[in-house]
């Protein structure tokens, strides 16, 4: 039996959208325009126990909404959702003492105490047993490095040091499941490994089914196998994460700033060229040439400065979407 | 019915965005104004006299409270702290107006305002009660009054920049606002009860501070209870702790503007 | 069968006690690190409350009595007042954060606990200070029904006791809808600030009121029912009828106020995509 069951999810918004100024307020009065905002509009799917399973899409695609009707935060405008057998929004405690939603940038953690303390309040919260709680949190703690900042105000924290504790803090009651909603962002290259790292063995070990949402292709690309695309509210896409590689992001992009005049049709023996606009130019090359093309440019072309890049998440979807290889 | 509750709280939101925050603060001023008014009323009962005040001369110092509050103590020198705060002040110190006139003439627009409203809500109250207010039977009591309550603005103008000035050294500016701006003015300037029904040690203090004269002696005086004497006396006090707090206002106004680092970046 | 449900019972409500005592210990600890505005805060509530003592001392000893109330049994009122206003305002001050906890999404954080949702908006936020002026508070009050200035029974100070806690109840309602509003609207100052102002008119006895005043102020944001009644009861003026109408007044606004925060978590958003 699955863990998560959506059928049929939808959850729509009424914006009201107003004329600027004074008039615009009045008339308003009168008449109200209405729109609906589709968040999320009709997506299925099921995830078993101990999946970890990517959701991405572009900004306001539906992905946090779908994490947010999921936890109980949201009352779905229609369709059914079952997480471990209960409905979220029934908010029953035996369901919340078992899941947990992790969201980037805010915070559980009392400003101007020690991470311990809000730790402790936790354990009250949830009910875990002195032994259980003492034996995850030695293994949390040990996991992320945190042993000797527990008793520090959690101001005087960074900010990795700062989501580490976070972390244990949502993790210290064992759920089963797991939400994760943008976990690295705003972080830097290092935190986000380190995150990207930890939550990999913690699936592992515990078994625990997680989501993890991003705009980040690093992070799927890290950690699920699975991935389910959603964008404007719609499923695009459900299936294994090679599927996507290998079909669509199997190129990279290379820009590229000359410091003297080139011939850009000389460019073409390199990779498609898709832009060219002296000084800058971008080529787009298979992802295992990616390395001898840069080689390439820099033996034989005035190079002043070279990126490589992965093809940007939104153009994958796009693709996705509407069913073209653009590459 | 999903509708008639958007727009009341659409028509809320948007319209008295602003207007809400002034409304609201004209409504705690009526039912201050009315909560005594009627424990005065109760307290006097059927006599006529109580403490050295006639019925009329007390009930007509509550109306008097409520008109000078309006007047005297009125000020937007509270958004100055948000200003400092936010860095906005930097945009403000750019205009060729003295900072000083800015924010007075912004006082005293607010205070016209608040003239209008709180003359219809006394108004209101004098036309369902029907009694006698008292006025003043001497002309130079006008006179006086009217010196007393200019000097009573300009007092608590540079009180209450002083106060918010403060903010430039100082983050956490409510917690003395309210206990210098709202307790002590209103217990010592008399705007809850007149002083002088305090024991005589408790209001000797208080006529050394500066609040006294902001609302109790133009009231005092209106009331006709003040002696030429105690009328000097009051006018000196009040004189010099108009000029001290001018000078402190002025002189911590120039070293923080000077030291003002644009907070908010 | 029914002994688990009633141990289940127990033990979930001796978790949310004890929650609410750390999450006390811990707000007491945050507070006591921010000091100065505090001091202020403090010095104010006392000058206030000893002004005001005064004031009342003076005039209604100068006149003998108010309304029918003898000079003790008025000071009585105001100490009664003061009571449930500085117990209020100690519990519900969470009321005065949530604002920012909606607007900012922390309020997510705190939905997803197994714990009942509006347990951080109203009670979340416990304020030391008041528990320090409610202490001397309290011991003063417990002095002056013992000092014989009022007389006092047994049954009246328990039912006393009976409508004190039915004032905490209708407290909570009233603090429960105005988290509904700012759900809703994301405006809470308003609401707030009214409900003080009309609150302190209980300062006095509220018969000192027009009758249109206290039909206001029973039936819109019910502070005759809040604040004069228990004191009523302490004095033994309140007739059963009035007491029962106290409790069903309570009863309908806490399940109005139940009803209206259900309809309003329904039409929550929660910041952010």
């Amino acid at each position: 039996m699955s863990v998560i069951e959506i059928k049929h999810l939808k959850k729509y918004y009424q914006v009201h959208k107003k004329e600027p100024g004074l008039l615009g307020s009045i008339k308003s009065l009168f008449k109200r325009k209405y729109e609906d905002v589709k968040a999320v509009d009709n997506i299925s799917f099921e995830i078993d126990e101990g999946e970890l399973v990517g959701f991405i899409g572009p900004n306001g695609a539906g992905k946090t909404t779908t994490l947010k009707c999921l936890s109980g935060l949201l009352y779905p405008t229609s369709g059914s959702i079952s997480v471990l057998g209960f409905n979220p929004w029934d908010r029953e405690y035996d369901f919340l003492k078992q899941i947990s939603l992790v969201m980037g940038q805010k915070n559980q953690l009392w400003w101007d105490l020690p991470a311990i303390e809000s730790f402790i309040l936790n354990r009250e919260i949830y009910e875990i047993p002195k032994k259980q709680y003492e034996e995850t949190l030695e293994e949390l703690t040990t996991l992320l490095e945190v042993k000797d900042i527990l008793k520090i105000q959690v101001r005087k924290l960074s900010l990795g040091q700062r989501m580490k504790c976070e972390l244990i803090a949502a993790l210290l009651h064992s759920p089963k499941v797991l939400f994760l909603d943008e976990p690295t962002i705003g972080l830097d290259v290092v935190m986000q490994k380190k995150m990207r790292d930890f939550i990999k063995e913690y699936n592992r070990r515990k078994k625990s089914t997680i989501i993890l949402t991003s705009h980040y292709m690093g992070d799927v690309k890290e950690l699920c196998k699975r991935v389910i695309i959603i964008d404007k509210g719609k499923i695009v896409f459900d299936g294994e994460l090679e599927e996507i590689v290998e079909k669509y992001a199997d190129h990279k992009i290379l820009s590229i700033v000359f410091s003297k005049e080139i011939d850009p049709r000389k460019l073409e023996e390199i990779g498609e060229v898709k832009e060219f606009d002296y000084p800058k130019a971008v080529i787009s090359v298979k992802r295992e040439a990616a390395s001898v093309a840069s080689a390439e440019l820099l033996q034989h072309f005035p190079v002043a400065d070279l990126n490589v890049e992965e093809v940007p998440i939104e153009q994958i979807i796009r693709e996705v979407f509407t069913g073209q290889d653009t590459a | 019915m999903r509708k008639y509750w958007q727009i009341v709280k659409i028509t809320f939101e948007e319209y008295f965005e602003y207007r809400l925050n002034f409304l609201l603060w004209r409504f705690r001023n009526f039912v201050s104004f009315l909560t005594l008014f009627f424990f005065w009323l109760a307290i006097f009962g059927s006599r006529g006299e109580l403490l050295n005040y006639q019925k009329s001369q007390l009930l007509t110092y509550v109306v008097g409270v409520a008109f000078l509050r309006s007047i005297v103590l009125a000020s937007r020198s509270v958004d100055l702290s948000g200003q400092i705060r936010s860095g906005e002040l930097t945009k403000l110190i750019m205009w060729p107006l003295g900072m000083l006139q800015y924010w007075f003439s912004r006082d005293l627009t607010d205070k016209v305002l608040n003239i209008f409203f709180t003359i219809f809500e006394i108004g209101l109250i004098l036309a369902i009660f029907k009694f006698p207010l008292y006025f003043p039977k001497n002309q130079v009591t006008y006179f006086w009054f009217l010196l007393f309550v200019i000097f009573g603005v300009f007092l608590y103008f540079f009180i209450s920049f002083t106060i918010a000035v403060v903010t430039f050294w100082v983050d956490e500016i409510w917690a003395t606002r309210w206990l210098f701006g709202i307790i002590f003015l209103e217990f010592f300037a008399g705007a809850f009860f007149p002083i002088d029904i305090l024991p005589n040690w408790l209001t000797k203090i208080i006529y050394l501070t500066p609040f006294p004269y902001l609302v109790f002696s133009p009231l005092k005086i209106w009331l006709e209870q003040l002696s030429g004497f105690m009328i000097t006396k009051a006018f000196l006090v009040c004189l010099a702790w108009l000029v001290f707090f001018w000078r402190l206002s002025l002189s911590l106004w120039e070293r923080g503007a000077k030291n003002y680092g644009a907070y908010g970046g | 069968m029914e002994d688990n449900k009633n141990l289940k019972f127990q033990i979930s409500n001796l978790r949310l006690l004890r929650v609410w005592l750390k999450m006390s210990s811990m707000a007491a600890q945050s507070q006591l690190l921010t000091n100065w505005a505090g001091v202020m805060f403090l010095v104010g509530k006392v000058v206030r409350f000893l002004m005001f003592f005064l004031f009342l001392f003076i005039v209604v000893g100068a006149v003998g009595s108010l309304v029918g109330y003898n000079r003790q049994q008025v000071i009585l009122f105001f100490l009664i007042f003061n009571l449930i206003d500085i117990t209020t305002q100690f519990l519900f001050r969470g009321v005065y954060q949530f604002r920012q906890s909606v607007v900012s999404g922390n309020y997510d954080i705190y939905l997803v606990r197994p714990l009942p949702s509006f347990l951080v908006p109203v009670f979340g936020f416990m304020d030391i200070q008041d528990f320090i002026t409610l202490l001397p508070l309290a011991f003063y009050l417990g002095w002056y029904l013992n000092s014989g200035s009022v007389t006092i029974t047994t049954i009246n100070f328990l039912v006393f006791l009976l409508l004190f806690a039915n004032s905490l109840v209708l407290a909570f309602a009233f603090h429960l809808f105005v988290c509904s509003i700012c759900i809703l609207t994301t405006q809470i100052d308003p609401l707030v600030w009214i409900y003080r102002d009309l609150t302190n008119m209980a300062r006095f006895p509220t018969d000192i009121y027009q009758k249109g005043i206290q039909l206001v102020l029973t039936f819109t944001i019910p502070v005759i029912i809040l604040i004069t009644v228990p004191a009523k009861a302490l004095l033994g003026l309140l007739s059963w009828q009035m007491i029962v109408f106290a409790f069903l007044i309570s009863g309908i606004f806490l399940f109005g106020s139940l009803k209206f925060w259900q309809y309003a978590l329904k039409r929550y958003s929660s910041a952010s995509s």
